[in-house]
């Protein structure tokens, strides 16, 4: 099997298993950022230079790499910052549709970035907000049971961010559909979609986001998609250059999705390498990569569940991606990240941005690891060793 | 960070100095790390001369949040307020007496920005009380001139 750990330079210094934080960047993606900046900077959708339209025709590509990861339009994918920005962007968006006797029905399962927005908006405009629960023993989330004929968005993550846990969106969406064809319904696949295939036309849901820096391109590039029958009627929610047809001192008219929900200056070099990224996954086989990353997550937890102590955060029955939290007995969660840490692990403690999923399972926080294709049996290695070497000095 | 879990800071967090629940103490604040949920509560009973006389921490944390409440709560007997909020975070990195990553300063910290946070709504309090009265004097002389 390949050694990918070759193509990305920082790993030659440390153990890093903190990918659902975010992932390291390969050399193919990192000498991209240097040749954009060396040979073809230029502002996108302005210039009749060809600097300006080389790269506008690039950025055009990435959208393109990105339409066909996801089985989308091209004109369904709008660039943003980050998946928390096109969370945010949605609930500006869709602010006038909430009201009095309106709900929004979200899970307690979600990271902050998709609860919070959703919180925010019923709290200011009087909706309610329904929040579906996890069932501990059967590792699964119903948010389908919650929505009515007043419910105006759902949204709820594909993939959870501390356990791993995959919620079968698609199952999900049809439930939905069923009782209500008017509910939006919002994706968080932030974490699905850099280890399992997301199909948009099969899924079936209004908006998908996630984010380039969690699958090996850099950070301020967030990727949402919308379907494009939707996309052309909803009005933009910030302003700027780029995004408007004509602009009056009297009023202004916006430009065809998605170009209508990018205002300002594009983030190029940020969207071309994301989407260089994806070049280097689709070149290294997607499903070789997923495969291993499977094969990996059960290594990690068939080793986990050895250890004494040791309490692993779902991975019984449901189906989970290669994302494990557990606790220690009677050791805190910060000091056995500290004890990875002295041994070269990278591993998270804390809530991972997700309270009230720590909440419901009746905890503060927990220690997570988080797998790439990069990762090997050597680095789990290390880390069990780590964890019982936190046993041996704390337990 | 070698010596992160020496041996005294691991009695500390096992054994930890003034763990418990104060009745009726003249202070009395919690607070949390939002990161890690850490939580620390602490009591603080004064002398006649408003010297620390007891202080006490409850709370559930890492091997250095829990020392750091041990730490501060035996080192503020006997100290006025005013020199407790003079305590800086370095003094008491000093205590702790190893080097922390900035992660886990936030750990350290807790305590004591729990206590003076305290300290500051118990003046906040008292400030209210002798303030009041002058508040409703100032407003009758306003409407007096008013008129």
């Amino acid at each position: 099997m390949k050694d990918y750990k070759k193509d990305f330079p920082i790993l030659k210094k440390t153990i890093y298993l903190d990918n659902a934080a975010t992932t390291q960047k390969p050399s193919q993606v990192i000498e991209r950022i240097k040749k954009f900046y060396e040979e073809e900077n230029a502002s996108t959708h302005s210039g009749t230079y060809v600097l300006s339209e080389n790269a506008t025709a690039m950025l055009d590509e990435a959208r393109k790499i990105f339409a066909e990861l996801i089985n989308s339009e091209e004109e369904e994918i709008i660039f943003t910052r980050n998946a928390t920005d096109s969370l945010n962007m949605l609930a500006e968006i869709f602010r006038d549709k909430a009201e009095k006797n309106t709900n929004i029905v979200t899970t307690e399962i979600e990271h902050h970035s998709n609860f919070i927005p959703w919180q925010q908006l019923a709290q200011k405009q009087n909706a309610a907000l329904k929040i579906a629960k996890y069932d501990i023993e059967k590792e699964e989330i119903k948010p389908a049971e919650l929505v009515d004929r007043n419910t105006i968005i759902a949204s709820f993550t594909v993939m959870s961010n501390v356990t791993g846990l995959f919620t079968d969106a698609e199952k999900i969406i049809k439930e939905i559909r069923a009782k209500n064809k008017n509910t939006i319904i919002i994706l968080d696949a932030t974490q699905a979609v850099p280890h399992a295939f997301i199909d948009v036309k099969k899924l079936d849901a209004d908006f998908i986001c996630f984010s380039a820096h969690k699958m090996y391109g850099p950070a301020g590039v967030g990727i949402l998609f919308g379907k494009k029958e939707l996309l052309n009627k909803i009005n933009p929610s910030r302003y700027g250059g780029s995004m408007m047809h004509s602009v009056t001192k009297e009023k202004s008219t916006w430009a065809e999705s998605p170009h209508r929900f990018e205002p300002g200056t594009n983030n190029a070099e940020g969207i071309i390498c994301a989407a260089e990224a994806v070049k280097y996954m689709k070149k290294e086989n997607l499903k070789e990569l997923f495969k291993k990353e499977e094969e990996l997550k059960k290594y990690a937890v068939q080793e986990m569940k050895k250890i004494k102590g040791l309490e692993i955060l779902g991975h019984k029955k449901s189906k989970h991606g290669p994302v494990i939290s557990f606790t220690i007995k009677n050791i805190h969660p910060h000091d056995v990240a500290t004890i990875c840490a002295q041994k070269n692990v990278c591993v998270r403690a804390g809530h991972h941005c997700a309270q009230p999923f720590h909440d419901a399972l009746g905890i503060g926080a927990s220690t997570r690891i988080s797998l790439s294709f990069y990762n090997d049996r050597k680095d789990i290695d290390a880390c069990i060793n780590a964890l019982k070497q936190a046993i041996k000095t704390l337990g | 960070m070698d010596d992160l879990y020496r041996q005294e800071l691991l009695e500390l967090y096992r054994n930890p100095k003034n763990k418990g629940i104060m009745l009726n103490p003249h202070i009395h604040t919690d607070d949390s790390n939002p990161l890690c949920g850490d939580q620390v509560e602490i009591f603080v009973r004064l002398d006649k001369e408003g010297k620390v006389k007891e202080a006490m921490f409850e709370g559930k944390g890492c091997v250095i949040s829990i020392a750091s409440a041990s730490l501060l709560t035996d080192y503020i007997k006997g100290k006025t307020l005013k020199e407790i909020e003079y305590i800086t975070r370095e003094d008491l990195l000093d205590l702790i007496g190893i080097n922390l990553s900035p992660s886990r300063i936030k750990c350290a910290v807790l305590p004591l920005a729990t206590l003076k946070k305290g300290i500051l709504s118990q003046k906040e309090k008292e400030s209210s009380k002798s303030t009041k009265p002058k508040k409703e004097e100032e407003r009758k002389t306003t409407k007096a001139n008013k008129k």
